[in-house]
């Protein structure tokens, strides 16, 4: 408000986004540094030993490589979803939104999958103990595994809920077409923002 | 959103990451006889040419405002320079540099 009660003048600095869309981008600076203090974490207890492992000789990379190339699909499949709803097509953005949330599901069972697998050979969040082991495993290399892959999956988790709900939006045209648009851009945002992510984890966590 | 970019650009953007998902497998993989310190910057390197593809065009950044381009990368110089300090830190105290 200005110094005579009159609202401040609209500008372009933000240019074509909207509210919703800003929102969502401080979200997700906000939700990055999140990311940012685990991962910083991680590096901290990674450099502060020598007897920490080669990821790799306890983690399925090949399995896991395979869920980020499916993550990444799905982050196509929102981004012609997002077209889709932009040209008004109704028909392609529910395909485009359903094909996403089955990315989602996918991906979720690949990380069960995972956990289920990592858990019976004695690694869980407590302790690092695989089965047949020679070397000595540190907990912290499972704990801060499970920590971060877990609050991935929980943001996969979201990220599919929110898709759905959508999804839904979308076959009841709950929202104006335009509305609609906006609504399945501010999802694509997060959505993008989970596959992003895991770029970072899948090289910080997995491979180095 | 840009109507500039095309659904062809998606689909170019997927080639190239996947290409580089291909690549950090093929150098992570152990037995090659590389130096550790040089393949952890050539992985990091690659997976920051891949956040920086879905950043710029899966959401669309490169058709956002100046300023909301930079509300979003500007704070991200923060976090490297923290990992290098604490992690030098770490590694120092380790191995009784200080």
């Amino acid at each position: 408000m200005g110094s005579h009660g009159h609202a401040a003048q609209p500008t372009d600095e933000y240019g074509t986004a909207t509210d919703g869309k800003i929102a969502m981008w401080l979200f997700l600076l906000a939700d990055a540094f999140s990311f940012s203090g685990l991962l910083l974490g991680y590096g901290i207890l990674r450099a502060g030993r020598d007897d920490w492992p080669i990821p790799g000789d306890h983690l399925g990379i090949g399995l896991t490589a395979v869920l980020t190339f499916w993550l990444i699909l799905s982050s196509v499949t929102m981004v012609m979803a997002v077209s889709a709803a932009t040209e008004r097509d109704r028909a392609g953005t529910i395909k485009w939104m359903a094909f996403t949330v089955l990315g989602g599901i996918g991906f979720l069972g690949g990380q069960y999958y995972e956990y289920s697998h990592l858990i019976r050979d004695g690694i869980n969040f407590y302790q690092c103990l695989p089965t047949g082991a020679t070397k000595f495993c540190p907990p912290q290399f499972a704990s801060t595994f499970f920590m971060i892959t877990g609050f991935h999956g929980l943001h996969v988790l979201s990220g599919t809920i929110y898709n759905s709900v959508i999804l839904f939006n979308t076959m009841r045209d709950k929202f104006t077409p335009e509305a609609n648009a906006n609504q399945v851009e501010i999802a694509g945002l997060f959505w993008h923002f989970v596959d992003l992510v895991w770029i970072l984890v899948f090289t910080f966590v997995y491979l180095i | 959103m840009s109507a500039a970019t095309s659904r062809k650009t998606y689909l170019m953007i997927l080639v190239y990451l996947a290409v580089l998902t291909g690549l950090e497998i093929g150098l992570a993989t152990p037995g090659l006889g590389l130096d550790r310190a040089l393949v952890a910057v050539g992985l990091i390197s690659m997976a920051m040419a891949k956040a920086a593809l879905v950043l710029f065009f899966y959401m669309h950044l490169k058709d956002e405002s100046r300023v909301l381009q930079n509300v979003v990368i500007l704070p991200f110089f923060f976090p490297p320079f923290y990992a290098v300090v604490l992690m030098a830190e770490g590694y120092a105290r380790l191995h009784g540099i200080w």
